[in-house]
């Protein structure tokens, strides 16, 4: 598997004192990301847990650039998500669980035509495609238009689509959501393999379990704070469950 | 690797992709090439059924008629068998408006009259005795049909009779020469025919092309808007909905290069449409020029190839526009319902701003090729039409005081190419900027479609939110210009029905939206500060305030009537009679409170309360309350409609503005609107004027003849300065020395002002007599030739005369002489020495008078009722007739009856898509209907029964039978229009009723154009004649004309624009009269001097 190119030796993800507000309807400030600081760095799986509504789907935007943080900054691989989006996008591949993929195009013509929005030549876009196809299995259903694929295979063409200018992070939100058990299982499988290769991967998720013991480290957040940091093992210590160590945090972040 | 990808690479292959995405998408393809090809046969069909029979019923109007006589008299059954005769012998030779029966009746005279006056009859012939003697005896008998007077006969029906006694005397005269011995050939020496096309053909079919090829342009602009609709539905919001714009969002191309790439795909689609529309128009063209006649369609292809290219052109820039609206639409939308929801009022607009090019005239506005829908179709339908024939060109261009150069030639089109092009490029660049701005909105791109936000009446808040204040004026504007067309004629219930109008909008909106009333409105005591002071600071802005407004008032009005800034229009004269009449006809206290007490306070709430509230905001700096000052003001102008009126007004809200910024009350300002509002009235009063007699003659309709003596201005002048200090002052109540001051200027006021205003404001000219016995001037009463309305004439003729009697030393005296006969008649009797005419020097006349040197050159004129309402209005009003009410109700009820259908076989089986409770499956359901006739499809439901899709098939089929039909409804209503038009030039004078003056040259010249003329005694009688539709037309001398209808300031009528049948007027003498020699010397000098063009100038000069 190709070795992705690491610029730096500094965390590939990186944010700092991050804060997003946003004015809901009845003209009140809402703060969604309330001062999250975290990194991950290449070869890595982070973790990023946390309820619904806990800010998790704003923090990764706002690294993908797809948001812009009220105050706080988001770096990938160097480049800053406000002074040079294109180099962060450039960096990064961002899947989400609403990112669909569209029904009419084959998934072949999709990831060629990413590859062109990615400024890739064509030799390169057959190259990197035949390793998409390899890695991810697609080979069965890569002629097919997306529209008759079931939605695990839809998010494996969703994930090559990331993958298709070989970013050196990843960002994931939610990306097993869709998926039954087998399909999340596949999917986690790949990430084991990215992660191999260099990859640095940020991945949030509320389905403790699937991840439990594939991510490095853990960061949990409540109502846009970080309420806890660390790997499995410092976040479980005595309550012999990350599940249990998941509400303790939440509950002592909410009570202090 | 850090750069962003190259912007046109990125563009261009997001566009390959998408354009790959949307051919796969066959409902795309469907709208794209099915639809045209089956709705221009069919709108070429349905239009052409359409206007056959629209013509049709116009040839039912001309169609010949039975006519009924009554015969009486002595000799009457001979009448009768000689016309039985006359029918026998035509047999199928019948000329021209010949009736399809004939009746006649022979009853004693009594009975004869009584059937005629109960309608029974159409005409009443009592022959005259030795009828048939004085027929043997080759005389002329005269013969007279009387007409009922309660039911006249129609033209057509005299001419019926004049046709039937013109072949009757043909009879006679054929018989008297087979008498005489006289050969037939002898009164026929030449027969002329005319072989080849009918010409009154030939102009139908030039008049039916332009609104022809106008509406189905109408229709491809709207065809190709469609053509965008699904490619940005799917390219946005069907990309939102799926989630894939994400992932666009995050690839290394700038937003605006996505944006430009979905603007190319859905550019291409749009192009596909108008290609195929395109295709499907040519070779509907191709059809139906084969059942046209070989030849006769060369005259409107004349100008096809370069017509098409620019249409072509113009119409790649609609498809551009089309598309980046499309795309903006889309782009505001969250989800692909609420896109649709977007565009279909989108539709209406483009729709109407394409319908706009179908207005009558307005193709000659160049301006207009910069609006987009408008401007587009405009071009094209300009460079389609073939050149126009010169004197239609030249009307139409003096009709629209442009140069006629701008009319055809192949700069001309390109001109107007080059604007609508620069205005496609521009709004399409202006709209893919803000979809680049719009698409990264977080608010757009990520939160779910908002919650019905219920319609809850707002917080209370101290002043009104200059929306509100915005939306007072917008309403109550409508309000004004609703009310116009329902207020009553009598002024008194008039004006408080206008002032209510105008502030009901602001009376609702005041129960909505709660404020602080008395920080709103204003309604403090103007003065401040301990009791005493406050009082006195109070008492000096009310005075100032009242100053200020009847200073403002002759000031204002000084500026009005100096200046003549304006001519006043007949909208104006109306209003200042009415007033005038109510000052005059009321009780005081009443005409004071409508004109005065009753606009000051409404408006005074409404623009210096409310509006300038609204305008200021809660802490304004001094820069914001100027603009604020200065924008209601402006309202307040516009609010007077009637632009004379806007200069006055407009400086009259700037003070009353300043007023309550400045003494922080409304109550000044009340003062000084009432102030202002009541110097009418105290004017008149002060004049001492009772009742319109005692008016100055020229006031009541010429206000310019009114002057203001200068020391009224100066008073107004000294009156605002004071009225300004005292308002100043009242503000600054600091030391005891200003209140000395302005007890002092209070009591100088108080005196100064019912001295200063002089009663010698209505200046009148000086009235002298003279009268000697000396030469004896014909004249003849006209408006603007020698008026007698005064004591005195006045007028052309009569300033003419002045200045030759100086020239000849005579004096005279003028005759008035009312009728043109009877001035020839008494100048060849030699009564009269002199007549001033001027008259037209006809070979005719010079038989019987002498003529001097011209002194004038003009010809005729044509007038015609003016269209009561507005040119817009008068098409819409075309517009609705019950086959269109029909259609539309039918494109309603299959709309809510496929929906009802659809939902009744589909609830069971897709729940999803179309929910089985009643109200809410069957709303599902209509909307499906509804976006399928207007939008062609619904994207997000899904018909999964048989049953459903073959009424889904019905219901789009149908949608597309309704929409041709409803655009061949509107083209037949326009064509038909079009086709049995209106009066334009001499030409179309052709048998049509015109007024004419009796004894002039007019009746020969209208008759010469095939015209009929009625005889009327003078031109108010004519234009009465035409206002009330008695007549078509009406025929006069060009000058006398426009004076007349400058001064009567009539509204019905309109001047066809263009002088034919030009002669030189003179004046004439008794023939060998002895003056000849000296008043021509004296024109000659007269004309060297250039003094003819001034007295020419000075009477009729402004109007020309």
């Amino acid at each position: 598997m190709d070795r992705i190119p690491v610029d730096s030796d500094g965390p590939v993800i990186q944010i700092e004192n991050l804060i997003k507000e946003y004015k809901s309807s009845d003209g009140t400030i809402v703060r969604a990301v309330n001062n999250v600081s975290m990194s991950v760095a290449a070869g890595e799986i982070v973790g990023l847990l946390g309820a619904n509504g806990a800010g998790k789907t704003t923090t990764l935007r706002i690294i993908a650039t797809l948001l812009q943080p009220t105050s706080g900054r988001a770096q990938v691989c160097g480049h800053d998500s406000i002074a040079d989006p294109v180099g962060v996008r450039q960096s990064l591949g961002y899947v989400s669980a609403t990112t669909g993929v569209p029904d009419r195009l084959t998934a072949r013509e999709l990831l060629t035509s990413f590859g062109r929005l990615h400024g890739l030549e064509e030799d390169a876009i057959k190259d990197r495609l035949d390793w998409l196809i390899t890695t991810l299995s697609l080979r069965n259903y890569i002629d097919r238009p997306a529209g008759r694929l079931s939605s695990g295979q839809r998010q494996r063409i969703s994930l090559g689509r990331a993958l298709v200018h070989n970013p050196p992070a990843l960002v994931l939100d939610e990306p097993t959501n869709a998926l039954d058990v087998v399909g999340s299982r596949d999917l986690l499988d790949t990430l084991d393999h990215l992660r191999e290769s260099g990859h640095a991967i940020l991945l949030s998720t509320h389905r403790l379990h699937e991840i439990e013991h594939r991510c490095d480290r853990f960061v949990i957040i409540n109502t846009g704070h970080i309420v806890a940091v660390g790997t499995r093992d410092e976040l479980v210590g005595d309550s012999g469950e990350l599940e249990n160590a998941f509400f303790h945090a939440i509950n002592r972040g909410a009570s202090s | 690797m850090n750069r962003a990808v190259n912007s046109l690479w990125a563009a261009l292959s997001l566009a390959r992709r998408d354009l790959l995405e949307f051919l796969r998408d066959r409902r795309t393809v469907a709208v794209t090439l099915l639809l045209p090809m089956i709705t221009y046969p069919l709108v070429a069909l349905s239009s052409s059924l359409g206007v056959r029979t629209g013509l049709k019923t116009t040839e039912e109007r001309e169609l010949a008629t039975p006519l009924s006589l009554v015969l009486s008299g002595p000799e009457a059954p001979r009448l009768a068998t000689r016309l039985g005769m006359v029918l026998l012998a035509l047999e199928d030779n019948e000329p021209s408006g010949w009736p399809s029966d004939v009746f006649a009746d022979i009853e004693p005279p009594g009975r004869a009259k009584e059937l005629l006056n109960s309608g029974k009859v159409d005409l009443w012939i009592n022959v005259p005795e030795g009828f048939t003697k004085e027929l043997a005896e080759f005389n002329t008998v005269n013969l007279t049909a009387q007409v009922s007077e309660k039911y006249p006969a129609s033209e057509k029906t005299r001419m019926q009779f004049e046709s039937l006694i013109n072949s009757f005397a043909t009879q006679v005269r054929e018989e008297r020469m087979e008498v005489a011995g006289v050969p037939l050939s002898l009164f026929d020496p030449i027969k002329l025919t005319f072989e080849g096309k009918d010409p009154e053909t030939v102009v139908a079919n030039q008049r039916i092309m332009a609104p022809v090829a106008g509406a189905i342009l109408v229709l491809l602009s709207v065809l190709t808007m469609t053509g965008s609709f699904y490619p940005a539905i799917d390219a946005i919001a069907g990309e939102k909905e799926r989630g894939t714009i994400e992932t666009l969002l995050i690839v290394p191309c700038r937003t605006q290069d996505i944006v430009f790439g979905k603007y190319l795909a859905i550019f291409g689609v749009t192009i596909a449409t108008l290609a195929a529309n395109v295709i499907s128009i040519l070779l509907t063209v191709l059809v139906s020029l084969r059942y046209f006649p070989e030849g006769s369609t060369d005259y409107y292809l004349q100008n096809i190839g370069t017509g098409s290219l620019i249409t072509l052109l113009s119409f790649i820039g609609l498809a551009s526009v089309a598309s980046a609206m499309s795309l903006a639409v889309t782009t505001a939308s969250k989800s692909v319902k609420e896109a649709q929801n977007t565009l279909t009022p989108v539709i209406l607009l483009i729709s109407a701003l394409a319908g706009v090019s179908l207005m009558p005239g307005i193709s000659t506005n160049r301006f207009v090729s910069l609006v987009p829908y408008t401007g587009q179709i405009v071009v094209s339908q300009n460079a389609l039409t073939p050149p126009r024939t010169e004197q239609e060109t030249l009307s139409e261009s003096v009709q629209n005081d442009r140069d006629s150069s701008l009319t055809k030639s192949s700069t001309a089109d390109i001109l107007p190419l080059l604007l609508t092009m620069l205005s496609s490029v521009t709004v399409t660049w202006v709209l893919l900027r803000g979809t680049s701005a719009m698409l990264t909105d977080e608010d757009i791109l990520f939160r779910g479609p908002d919650a019905a936000s219920g319609f809850s009446r707002p917080a209370p808040r101290l002043i009104p939110g200059i929306i509100h204040g915005g939306l007072a004026l917008a309403l109550g504007l409508a309000g004004l210009w609703y009310i116009q067309g329902l207020s009553p004629d009598s002024i008194v219930f008039a004006i408080p029905v206008q002032q209510l109008a105008v502030i009901a909008p602001l009376a609702i909106l005041l129960l909505w939206q709660r404020v602080n009333i008395k920080r709103t409105f204003s309604l403090y005591w103007p003065g401040y500060g301990s009791s005493w002071r406050s009082f006195l600071g109070g008492l000096s802005a009310l005075l100032g305030g009242l100053l200020t407004g009847g200073g403002l008032f002759i000031l204002g009005a000084a500026v009005l009537l100096e200046f003549t800034i304006i001519e006043m229009s007949p909208a104006m004269k109306q209003l200042s009679e009415k007033i005038l009449s109510l000052m005059l006809d009321q009780p005081w206290w009443l005409a004071w409170a409508l004109i005065a007490i009753l606009p000051a306070c409404l408006e005074e709430l409404l623009f210096r309360g409310w509006v300038l509230s609204a305008f200021c905001g809660e802490k304004p700096s001094k820069q914001r309350m100027a603009i604020a000052v200065f924008a209601q003001a402006i309202c307040f102008a516009i609010f007077h409609l009637l632009p004379e009126r806007m200069p006055q007004t407009f400086l009259l809200g700037l003070a009353l503005g300043t007023i309550v910024l400045l003494t922080k009350s409304i109550y000044p300002a009340i003062l000084c609107h009432i102030a202002n509002n009541s110097m009418p009235l105290l004017l008149l009063y002060m004049t001492g004027i009772q009742d319109k007699e005692s008016l100055p003659e020229s006031a009541a309709t010429d206000v310019t003849a009114l002057s203001l003596p200068p020391e009224a201005i100066a008073g107004a002048g000294v009156t605002i300065v004071l009225g300004g200090i005292l308002l100043v002052l009242s503000r600054n109540l600091r030391v005891r020395g200003s209140m000395v001051k302005i007890t002092a200027l209070i009591l100088l006021t108080v005196s100064y002002f019912p001295t200063s205003q002089s009663n010698h404001l209505l200046a009148q000219e000086p009235t002298t007599q003279e009268t000697t016995e000396q030469l004896q001037v014909g004249v003849f009463p006209m408006k603007g030739l020698a008026e007698y309305t005064g004591d005195k004439p006045r007028g052309y003729s009569i300033d003419l005369w002045n200045e030759l009697s100086k020239r000849i030393h005579a004096s005279s005296e003028l005759v008035a002489i009312s009728s043109i006969e009877n001035l020839f008649e008494a100048t060849q009797r030699g009564d009269i020495d002199v007549l001033l005419g001027p008259l037209a020097m006809t070979e005719q006349r010079e038989k019987l008078v002498d003529f001097t040197h011209p002194v004038v050159h003009s010809g005729l004129q044509i007038a015609v009722p003016r269209d009561r309402d507005s040119r817009l209005l008068t098409a819409l009003h075309n517009l609705i007739s019950w086959e269109l009410i029909s259609i539309l109700a039918g494109v309603i009820g299959t709309i809510v009856l496929t929906g009802h259908l659809l939902w009744i076989f589909e609830r069971r089986h897709n729940a999803e898509s179309f929910p089985a409770p009643y109200p809410r499956g069957a709303w599902e359901a209509v909307w499906w209907s509804v976006s399928t006739i207007i939008t062609g499809g619904c994207e997000n439901k899904v018909i999964s029964t048989v049953t459903g899709r073959f009424i889904a098939t019905a219901s789009m089929i149908g949608g597309i039978v309704l929409v041709a039909l409803l655009t061949s409804t509107l083209t037949t209503t326009m064509t038909v229009d079009q086709v049995t038009g209106t009066i334009r030039s001499p030409r179309d004078l052709f048998g049509k009723t015109v007024a004419c003056q009796e004894g002039g040259v007019v009746p020969d010249a209208v008759e010469d154009f095939g015209g009929s003329p009625k005889l009327y005694p003078d031109l108010e009688e004519m234009m009465a004649a035409v206002s009330n539709e008695e007549c078509d037309a009406l025929v006069s001398e060009s000058h006398t004309l426009m004076l007349a209808l400058h001064t009567s300031g009539t509204n019905d009528l309109r001047l066809i624009p263009g002088v034919f049948d030009s002669f030189d007027f003179a004046l004439a003498l008794p023939q060998g009269s002895t003056l000849r020699e000296p008043l021509n010397n004296a024109i000659l000098q007269m004309r060297e001097a250039g003094q003819l063009d001034e007295i020419k100038e000075r009477w009729f000069g402004e109007h020309n």
